[in-house]
């Protein structure tokens, strides 16, 4: 009864009001969920490396020196078939400007056959001190490899792998309980050209317990067999001074999971 | 004064001085070399071994069962390649399908003919047999990769004897490739079972390590129990139910004869030798009570080591025999206590799940085997003070460790679940070899001697 006491524009602004209140009910029912999802963090991977250098090394020990010769040399020309002649004709006299005209005939006639000579040394003439100031031009390199001054880590990181390389398929820990935990570290040298300088020496071992001590000998065995069947060891000769000694190689065995 | 302070400057300057004589050749070194490492990552591999037929410098009859020398020879690589095949750590391969070495090659092998194979070691020996028949066997080992003799011996033995060089190899190449003590030279004593379920004949029964030389030492008729072998082989401790009452018998080896160990009240049972075989511990039940009691191997008065209520039983020597390892209930359920041999200081020192039975001391003294309890009944391992608890097996129902004389490999009983058919069965400390030895019949009970004298 009190409904009909408001006035008619209330009535209507109440009918309005609940309409939209129903619409907007039915809209937050029946609206499809949306995805909210926040898109996940770009993923970041991170190394964490000691591999570093505190100073700036190059890759290479030592910068490959520059050619002191040119790329192309030809055989050597007697310049003095070109040149003799010039000063013979310097003195002649000019009043005669007119009578030289038959000479260049003789001229031709003596060029064709200096001529594929002439063209091939052309590199040649350019004077033999025109490599000053290319870097490394004034370096002696008499050495095939000239000592590096510092091998950077990255060049001694993969030095390690490639010795490791070499040795994994030789190297099969014994077996015993707890043989898993043994450590063997060697130490060797190598000459030049990868075979052994004596024989590899155990610096240490780690990891011997009670029940695994009958195997430790025999860890430290198979590691130096390990490197004694690796060797002769394919590294770069011009790092040589990098991996002649190994100073602390670690064997030890570790499930790949 | 002025004496002293020379001294002084000595004694300072001294240390200064040896010091850079002794670091600089060391030092440099050190920082100048590169430093890596390797590691296995593969699944454990088998070592291949080669083991041709062993060559005779001349063919000649032998008192063997096996036949000529050369016949000898290829039996000698049989039984080598069987027991290095049997423990998991080596993969033989050979005689058969090897090529023949020739005498002469024994001691200097054709290293570029055996580094065509897969092997990387190669056993190779020889026979020789002396005017007064008895047999010369000579056994080297070698590294194939590296063309080197990593260890070699010969044996002087009777033609009855011949197996046992063929176990003494095999002992020599374990032992180098291994780093364990030897173990293959030994026998095992166990109880044979025949017959139905409800009237089994349990027989005494030993054999060789690999399951040759097999013997039967009691008829059946009356039921024997939990044999053990003396040191020194000479006789062997069991339970006998002669006469119906469970008693502690020794058998004499020499003689096949049989004495009690001693006139007792109760039943006895759970009988074990001391490491130097002067002593025997066993079990005995009197009024429902069972206690531990030690008495010397001669006969004479029995000590009585343990006087807690409830079930002490099973005792078992350290190798040193200071220290006696047994099972008590007196906590409620089965666990395992140590005492000192004179049955002072008892404590309890398993603190596992479920329950644990029958320990058993390792020769080496590193670990104490034991039946572990617990739904299944599993062999484990663990220290002497009672840390490190393993379990080395996982099936139904195995029980009753042995050790090997090595200790590094556990014998042990299983019993099939449904059909109850038990069979002798080993498991290396690892847990990961497995192997089952072969029987006439079912077995259980098993106890493995030392390295035969």
């Amino acid at each position: 009864m009190a409904a009909t006491k408001l006035p008619r524009e209330q009535r209507l602004g109440l009918v309005v009001a609940i309409l939209a209140h129903a619409g907007l009910l039915a809209l937050l029912v029946l609206e499809p969920p949306r995805q909210t999802f926040a898109p996940p963090p770009e993923r970041m991977s991170v190394t964490l490396s000691d591999q570093v250098g505190l100073t700036s090394t190059s890759p290479e020990p030592a910068a490959e020196p520059a050619p002191d010769t040119a790329p192309e040399l030809g055989p050597a020309l007697e310049p003095l078939a070109v040149v003799t002649p010039q000063p013979a004709f310097q003195p002649e006299p000019r009043p005669q400007p007119v009578v030289r005209s038959p000479q260049p005939p003789p001229r031709a006639s003596q060029s064709p056959a200096p001529g594929p000579k002439l063209r091939a040394a052309t590199a040649s003439t350019v004077g033999s001190d025109f490599l000053k100031g290319v870097p490394g031009s004034q370096a002696s390199g008499s050495a095939p490899t000239p000592p590096a001054a510092a091998t950077g880590p990255a060049v001694q990181a993969s030095l390690s792998s490639a010795i490791s390389r070499q040795l994994k398929p030789r190297w099969a820990a014994p077996q015993g309980a707890e043989a898993e935990k043994l450590v063997t570290i060697l130490a060797w040298s190598m000459n030049p050209d990868g075979t052994l300088a004596g024989a590899p020496r155990v610096v240490r071992q780690d990891g011997i317990t009670d029940a695994n001590r009958p195997q430790a000998a025999r860890h430290a065995e198979q590691a130096i067999r390990t490197v004694q069947l690796a060797a002769p060891f394919d590294l770069p000769a011009e790092y040589y001074d990098a991996w002649k000694r190994v100073t602390s190689f670690r064997f030890d065995r570790r499930l790949s999971q | 004064m002025k004496l002293s302070l020379v001294t002084l400057i000595a004694l300072l300057a001294t240390p200064a001085l040896a010091q850079p004589a002794t670091i600089p050749p060391a030092q440099p070194a050190e920082e100048s070399g590169l430093s890596g490492s390797v590691s296995d990552e593969n699944e454990w591999q088998n070592l291949g071994i080669a083991i041709p037929d062993f060559p005779t410098d001349a063919d000649v009859p032998t008192r063997t069962n096996a036949g000529s020398t050369a016949q000898l020879g290829r039996g000698l690589a049989r039984i080598i390649a069987g027991n290095l095949r049997n423990n998991g750590l080596f993969k033989p391969a050979g005689p058969d399908g090897l090529p023949q070495v020739q005498f002469g090659e024994v001691q200097a092998p054709n290293f570029p003919q055996w580094q065509g194979r897969s092997a990387e070691m190669l056993v190779q020996g020889s026979v020789h047999a002396t005017p007064d028949g008895q047999l010369i066997v000579g056994c080297y080992l070698y590294d194939v990769s590296l063309g080197q003799k990593l260890a070699g011996a010969a044996w002087n033995v009777t033609p009855g004897d011949w197996r046992r060089a063929a176990h003494e190899c095999s002992d020599l190449v374990y032992a180098r490739l291994s780093g364990e003590s030897p173990f293959f030279d030994s026998r095992i004593a166990y109880i044979s079972e025949t017959g139905p379920k409800n009237r089994r004949i349990k027989r005494l029964a030993v054999m060789d390590s690999d399951g040759a030389n097999h013997r039967f030492l009691t008829t059946g008729q009356a039921m024997a129990l939990t044999p053990r072998y003396s040191p020194d082989y000479r006789s062997i401790l069991y339970l006998s139910y002669l006469g119906g009452n469970p008693r502690i018998y020794v058998y004499d080896l020499a003689s096949n004869s049989q004495r009690l160990i001693t006139q007792s009240r109760g039943p006895t049972f759970a009988p074990r030798w001391s490491p130097d075989g002067k002593w025997v511990l066993y079990s005995m039940a009197v009024a429902g009570n069972t206690d531990i009691y030690r008495i010397s191997a001669k006969g004479g008065e029995s000590q009585r080591l343990t006087s807690t209520p409830g079930i002490n039983i099973g005792g078992s020597f350290s190798p040193d025999g200071s220290r006696i390892v047994f099972e008590s209930d007196r906590s409620g359920t089965q666990q395992v206590y140590v005492m000192n041999a004179d049955g002072s200081n008892q404590r309890r020192i398993s603190f596992v799940g479920g329950r644990a039975a029958t320990p058993e001391w390792s020769p080496r003294g590193d670990q104490i085997a034991f039946t572990h309890i617990s739904g299944n009944f599993r062999i484990a391992v663990m220290s002497p003070n009672g840390g490190e608890v393993r379990n080395l097996t996982n099936s139904w129902q195995d029980e009753a460790p042995t050790w090997a004389p090595n200790g590094r490999i556990i014998q042990f009983f299983r019993t099939e679940r449904g059909s109850g058919k038990a069979s002798l069965w080993q498991v290396d400390l690892t847990g990961r070899n497995e192997r089952r030895l072969p029987t006439p019949a079912d077995a259980s009970d098993p106890a493995w001697g030392p390295i035969r004298p």
